[in-house]
């Protein structure tokens, strides 16, 4: 009898705790399929552990958040705020005057690098403009593996576009937001078996809070058509992409910052195949870019100093025309051995550059006839070796040379980096050594060719970074612990006249701590604060500054409504008082094939400001702007409609 | 019978965090809304699911020929020699081209999508649970 009551009791037990697990994870069909959206992500095939440190916004992360450009996430990258230029030009380590340098962050999408053969990153090329064609987005911190990014880069972002596989539908999207902005998109895919189709376009007219000086008017307005196509086969793809518009340049060069008529049309054109073999043991690609940019500036006040022959010898002039057209031609072969516990990777990768600039200062014009092509061969390998279940070690060389008339102190340039990964149960320790170098953009010393006195030849920065990093992960909850010492050597930097080495060690501490909960199979809270210490040498008036920063975001479904909230978080930027970026999203689907959205960024008008100054070097007068967001306060209404 | 087998498949798949695992609780849980039969053979002709084949303990894995129900992305398996069971769809592709399949498993706008055909259904005399209602067109 006894018996008989323990099993009733048993198995009621048992049944009511199934139950209640049940009501707890809502387990059904439904279910079933929101966490395989999550563990099948198109991400986690495309991901590479092994390659660094590995921030990942996932194509339900970009969906939920309605991501309208890639500046709204980089404040979820630790280290990085995000901060434009005097042109209005993305640029998160801008300072006044000095030019953007393309090591710091560089841009991918897909396994192609978005590359400007003139200025060096396509960061600012892709940081602005739409991306509802991208599916995910991957974040490699602290100059990761050369099969992720040859030339090294502290962060290294690859944005991967949607496919027909995963698409199978056709979808039109309509948006406007405050100050007038509109973005209207479409595209069409599908999976015909033996092949699939992705096509996109999409239209934005960016319209930004306008600023004005002495009666000029600072814009920052940015009009952009956007068109892409991609044909993926079993081995292969293709694909095209075309980008057309305009934008305004904000403040341009003008020395009291009274622009006239300031903005640049462009056109990009990028085109490309790649192939891979079935086993993935051999891959080759190749990839066209033209781009294409016609850049004006008039001012009231004087835009620079042309050189006479006569005394005073400079002359200041208020028009500055300026076109350039770049050609790259990027080619790339990668091999791939693989046997139980060893891999060695090796490839070859040829990128020739060619750019042309013509410039007219007034009436003295510039052309750039004696150094306009860069050609760069590189050899690289990588070595991945099991030692044991729980140990794994990395090894990556590369060698690149620089053929080119630019002046420079060497041609060559050799990286190295060497890994190693920790895996037991429920941990994981990932730690790496850097040493690598970052060479100037041709922009740089073309900067430096031009100028009528012979410059000192550039000399390349070398960096070096040491960083290791815990990760703790269970069935809802990833904690993880990052350290990092850096250092960076001949920092090149702009002295209003021409570009100079630094002859000062710029060295890094970084502390990143994050967690994200996962509250269900779709909702989560992600939280994330760094500090970094930075030491920029003894010659430096502000020697020790000290950066912090951190975001928590909510992904939460309530009932029907699909919210995201975000807290962004910076401090410690010289004369800038802490900066706090609340945005939020809240969808609503309507039907399954209608939803809408209401969007708000920066709604607190609190984000991180910038400080502009220029300096007029005919009056000796500074003219500043202080306090300027590069995040307008801004709320989008939308829709999306899938047919 | 049929409301039993989802619950023990719904109960197991708690446990299951695997892709394949999870690609097999799908699949078990479609064939099993599908087909009120405790032991069920399927045709898995799909090589995206192939790793969900060792997790499919409900399952038993057979020939086209002989299955009680077929997982397919390929045309020819429909035109060829799996005329007897119920097809059943992995890709869009065929689900679109082929109105005797009674449902599709695929991936539409970056997410799993699962699709029932109204028209099939009732001329199969098949009754899903309520849970699937909102999965028929």
């Amino acid at each position: 009898m006894g018996v008989l009551v323990f099993y009733t009791v048993f198995i009621r037990c048992i049944f009511i705790f199934f139950f209640l697990l049940q009501v707890a994870y809502g387990q059904n069909i439904d279910s079933l399929l929101d966490r395989l959206a999550r563990k099948d992500d198109l991400s986690v095939h495309t991901k590479k552990e092994t390659a660094g440190y590995l921030s990942i916004f996932t194509r339900q992360d970009l969906d939920r958040m309605k991501i309208k450009s890639l500046s709204e996430l980089m404040e979820k990258i630790p280290f990085v705020r995000y901060n434009e230029d005097s042109l209005g030009l993305s640029d998160p380590y801008y300072q006044p005057y000095q030019k953007n340098n393309p090591a710091r962050i560089r841009v991918y999408i897909d396994d192609r690098e978005l590359l400007s053969p003139l200025f060096g990153s396509g960061f600012q090329l892709f940081a602005q403009i739409d991306m509802a064609y991208i599916d995910h987005i991957e974040v490699y911190m602290g100059l990761p593996s050369y099969e992720i990014s040859l030339e090294p880069a502290v962060v290294v972002i690859k944005a991967y576009t949607k496919t027909g596989k995963r698409e199978n539908t056709s979808v039109v999207g309509v948006s406007g937001g405050t100050y007038g902005t509109e973005d209207v998109y479409g595209y069409s895919s599908k999976d015909l078996q033996d092949y699939s189709y992705f096509v996109y376009a999409d239209y934005r007219n960016l319209k930004r809070e306008k600023l004005y000086n002495r009666g000029s008017k600072l814009s920052r307005d940015k009009m952009s058509n956007n068109f892409y196509a991609q044909i993926i086969k079993p081995n292969s793809k293709f694909y095209f992409q075309a980008i057309k518009g305009s934008m305004d340049n904000f403040i341009g060069s003008s020395w009291d910052m009274t622009p006239r008529n300031l903005s640049t049309d462009f056109t990009n054109l990028f085109s490309g195949y790649s192939y891979n073999s079935t086993d993935k043991s051999l891959q080759a690609s190749i990839n066209y870019s033209y781009l294409a940019s016609d850049y004006f500036d008039s001012s009231y006040s004087p835009l620079g100093l042309n050189p006479i022959p006569f005394p005073p010898y400079y002359v200041p002039y208020f028009s500055n025309s300026v076109k350039t057209k770049e050609h790259l031609l990027d080619a790339k072969i990668a091999k791939k051995i693989k046997t139980d516990d060893f891999s060695l990777l090796f490839g070859l990768r040829n990128r020739y550059k060619q750019f042309d600039v013509k410039s007219k200062k007034d009436s003295f014009i510039f052309k750039n006839d004696t150094y306009n092509h860069e050609d760069v061969a590189s050899v690289f390998t990588e070595m991945d070796y099991l030692f044991n279940q729980k140990n794994r070690f990395v090894l990556s060389l590369s060698a690149e040379r620089y053929f080119e008339d630019g002046r420079v102190k060497s041609d060559n340039i050799y990286g190295i980096r060497v890994g190693h990964i920790y895996h037991a149960g429920d941990f994981t320790q990932k730690s790496f050594l850097f040493y690598g170098k970052f060479r100037p953009t041709p922009y740089m010393l073309l900067g430096n060719d031009s100028l009528p006195v012979p410059q000192d030849n550039l000399d390349s920065e070398e960096a070096y970074a040491i960083s290791t990093k815990s990760i703790w992960k269970n069935k809802n909850m990833t904690t993880s612990l990052l350290f990092s010492n850096s250092s960076i050597k001949n920092s090149i930097y702009y002295d209003l006249s021409s570009f100079k080495n630094s002859n000062s060690r710029f060295v890094f501490n970084s502390i990143s701590f994050r967690n994200v909960y996962m509250l269900n199979d779709i909702d989560k809270i992600d939280f994330n604060t760094w500090v970094v210490f930075e030491d920029f040498g003894a010659n430096s008036s502000d020697r020790y500054i000290n950066k912090y920063g951190g975001y928590i975001a909510l992904f939460k479904k309530i009932g029907k409504i699909d919210t995201y909230n975000n807290l962004s978080y910076r401090d410690g930027y010289q004369g800038l008082p802490a900066g706090w970026n609340y945005s939020t999203t809240l969808t609503y689907p309507y039907s399954k094939n209608l939803s809408f959205y209401l969007k708000g960024e920066n709604l607190f008008k609190d984000a991180l400001k910038t400080n502009y100054y220029r300096v007029n070097l005919i009056t000796h007068q500074t003219t500043y702007l202080n306090d300027i967001s590069v995040f307008d306060r801004r709320v989008w209404l939308g829709l999306e409609y899938q047919f | 019978m049929k409301i039993l087998l989802l619950t023990i498949l719904a109960i197991s798949s708690l446990l299951s965090s695997d892709i394949g695992q999870l690609k097999a609780q799908i699949l078990s849980t479609i064939a099993h809304a599908l087909i009120d039969k405790d032991s069920l053979n399927v045709c898995l002709d799909d090589k995206d699911l192939e790793s969900s084949k060792k997790y499919a303990k409900s399952l038993k894995f057979v020939s086209c020929n002989k299955a009680d129900i077929v997982f397919t992305s390929k045309v020819k398996d429909i035109n060829m020699k799996c005329k007897t069971g119920l097809v059943f769809a992995t890709s869009y592709y065929l689900y679109r081209h082929s109105p005797m399949v009674v449902g599709a498993f695929f991936w539409q706008k970056g997410r799993p999508n699962i699709i029932f055909r109204k028209k099939q259904l009732e001329k199969l005399g098949i009754k899903l649970p309520r849970e699937f209602s909102k999965y028929v067109e």
